[in-house]
């Protein structure tokens, strides 16, 4: 089905309410281009002062491997509700917005950059298990949480907590996290006339499990162990592998075939060994990387 | 002084430039019968090497090469043979690198422009909705409208819930129809033409109770071109334009004509009286001018995602990949 084109935009309802336009506020209508050190888009005062203002255009999810220990999973066992901490950082163009404004700074010093003021933010969570979209609303403050990385915390339902403590979850989207800012700004009037005017802007991105890669971060605060679920493998494939990590003195245990956190050690042993993906996940195309190759196939 | 100041700002800003970014100059939309540039463009009438693009064309965003979806199954500890989906994932807009410089080439052939300069159009909103084919009309999920920016993705979750494991096999392995997202982007502050009016509501249900019945074609217009005489206050300068956007408005108030049976005879039309038209109706102003926005509208098809995500479908009740557990 081709979405066939609709022309609505010159029936608009008045609904704007002029008033008088107050200090340090931006300018809707107005954009401007900077090409050097970052192409990005800034949007200038509605005063005309040497001011403009960044808008964040993409968030992204702070790696949980190298973020504070703040950030992370807490639950107590997989069939109940767990605590999801993220630390997520505002972005334009995939770099975080500090950054590009001390690159800025440093480029065009007579130039004040600023964060619009927000009238409220909002912060939307939806995933498996989500009867109803998670939702906080903060007061609106100085330039948080545009200006700087926030942190939320997220109650998950056992659904996506299962989800998340999946090993395999790393390869895939679990959550959707949203932020919204609702910023008033200056706007014209069909007869060019300022008028005030509030938009909210939304950007959002994915969460994938993080277990797998960063066990750590995950933590079973009844039994006091970290990382993934351990979900029942082949214990045929499971055999195998252990064997041949014996022979690689990466491990010491008993040959049971059973997926056990000595005999994840020592697949992660293997794959940082050999420089792959360290997930710790024992799947039959490791098993294939591990084993000697046969004879009649070398070359 | 405070215009020239501005001015001054804005001329220094500008020379920052590697793109335009849209304002409050007029643009008009490009016209591009043969389809030979890839976006929806805009020229800037003050500056005619300035063009605003417009991506129609979306698909689910990608980091570091593999796809932002996730599809999580799981049952009804109750009744295992249902099974909810919940899928989330990211869109982001086609607009390659790549792509744009063949639309600054196309440009340039098409309108002898030396040095044409292509920026996003900065004003646009955009909403995304998720349908099934099992329901094609009620979408299973719907955002909010929101001011996004055409750089970065957007991200929603949508729920399939307590259905047969042969169905939800079936929505996911549809090589087409499966499950569409439709991605509607409205574009504001582009100026077509300049007239206004305001649309009067007693006037136009009285119209439409005298008339009861409009058929699609030269009725309808006749339709529109009484209650523009009529039901339309002020003296526009540019009536054809007023009549084309009166008509857009109109259509989409009715919205879709259907069959109706009239004096025994069957007829394809809308039905009128005396009360279509809302009091509130009243308060449109008809704007053929600053502000003017577009409506435009991409679909994704998801597909076979059994074929071509398997590794992002999860089978949460015993950690099983893709579709398998579903057979």
């Amino acid at each position: 089905m081709r979405f066939i084109t609709l022309i609505l935009g010159q029936i608009v309802i008045a609904f704007s309410v002029r008033a008088q336009i107050p200090p340090n506020i931006i300018d809707f209508d107005r954009s401007v281009g900077f090409s050097t050190p970052r192409s990005i888009i800034v949007y200038p005062s509605a005063q005309g002062t040497d001011q403009v203002y960044l808008i964040p255009n993409g968030l992204q999810v702070a790696d949980m491997s190298s973020s504070s220990r703040a950030v992370g999973l807490t639950h107590s066992g997989i069939t109940k509700s767990g605590h999801l901490v993220l630390r997520l950082i505002p972005t334009i163009n995939g770099i975080p917005i500090p950054e590009i404004v001390s690159e800025l700074r440093a480029q065009f010093p007579n130039i004040r950059f600023a964060y619009p003021g927000l009238k409220s933010s909002r912060f939307e969570v939806t995933g498996p298990g989500f009867e109803t979209v998670s939702t906080t609303t903060t007061r609106a403050d100085a330039a948080d949480p545009i200006a700087s990385d926030f942190v939320r915390s997220i109650l998950l339902p056992p659904i996506a907590l299962r989800a998340l403590l999946t090993p395999r979850s790393y390869q895939l989207s679990v959550l959707a996290v949203s932020a919204e800012y609702n910023i008033r700004g200056m706007s014209r009037d069909s007869s060019g006339k300022p008028i005030l005017e509030d938009r909210i802007f939304r950007v959002s991105t994915t969460v994938e499990g993080f277990c797998a890669l960063s066990p750590g971060a995950a933590l079973d605060a009844l039994k006091g162990t970290s990382g993934c679920i351990l979900p029942k493998y082949d214990p045929n494939m499971i055999r195998r592998m252990q064997t041949i990590l014996r022979g690689q003195s990466l491990y010491a245990g008993r040959l049971d075939g059973s997926f056990g956190p000595a005999t994840e050690a020592a697949v992660r042993g293997f794959q940082r060994k050999n420089k792959l993906t360290i997930d710790g996940i024992p799947s039959p195309e490791l098993l294939e990387f591990m084993e000697p190759i046969p004879v009649a196939r070398r070359p | 002084m405070k215009a020239l100041r501005v001015g001054a700002i804005i001329s220094f800003l500008c020379t920052l430039y590697l793109y335009p970014s849209s304002g409050t100059a007029a643009a008009y939309r490009v016209r591009d019968a043969d389809n030979a540039i890839p976006f929806v463009l805009f020229r800037d009438s003050d500056q005619p090497n300035a063009f605003y693009f417009l991506p129609t064309t979306f698909s689910i965003a990608a980091s570091q090469g593999s796809q932002r979806i996730g599809i999580q199954i799981y049952s009804d500890p109750k009744i295992k043979s249902q099974v909810t989906a919940s899928v989330t994932l990211s869109i982001a807009a086609v607009a390659t690198s790549t792509q744009l410089t063949a639309a600054a080439t196309a440009v340039r052939q098409k309108f002898g422009t030396t040095e044409p300069k292509l920026g996003p159009l900065s004003r646009v909103s955009t909403r995304m909705s998720v349908f099934g084919d099992a329901t094609p009309i009620t979408p299973l999920a719907t955002g909010r409208w929101m001011t996004s920016p055409l750089d970065s993705s957007q991200s929603i979750t949508f729920t399939v819930s307590n259905v047969s494991r042969r169905e939800l096999l079936r929505l996911l392995s549809a090589d087409a129809g499966g499950f569409s997202i439709l991605v509607e982007l409205q574009a504001e502050g582009i100026i077509a033409g300049a007239a206004s009016a305001r649309i009067l509501t007693v006037q136009l249900n009285e119209l439409s109770g005298r008339r009861g019945f409009v058929t699609p074609g030269p009725d309808f217009e006749k339709f529109v071109d009484e209650t523009i005489d009529r039901a339309v206050e002020g003296t526009p300068t540019d009536k054809s334009l007023l009549r084309d956007s009166y008509s857009s408005w109109i259509r989409q108030r009715l919205g879709p004509p259907s069959l109706h049976r009239l004096k025994d005879k069957l007829l394809y039309g809308w039905a009128l009286s005396a009360n279509t038209f809302k009091p509130e109706d009243s308060s449109l102003r008809v704007l053929i001018g600053f502000p003017h926005s577009e409506l435009f509208g991409s679909v994704i098809e998801l597909g076979n995602l059994c074929r071509s995500n398997a590794t992002a479908i999860l089978n949460v009740d015993d950690g099983s990949s893709g579709c398998d557990s579903l057979r």
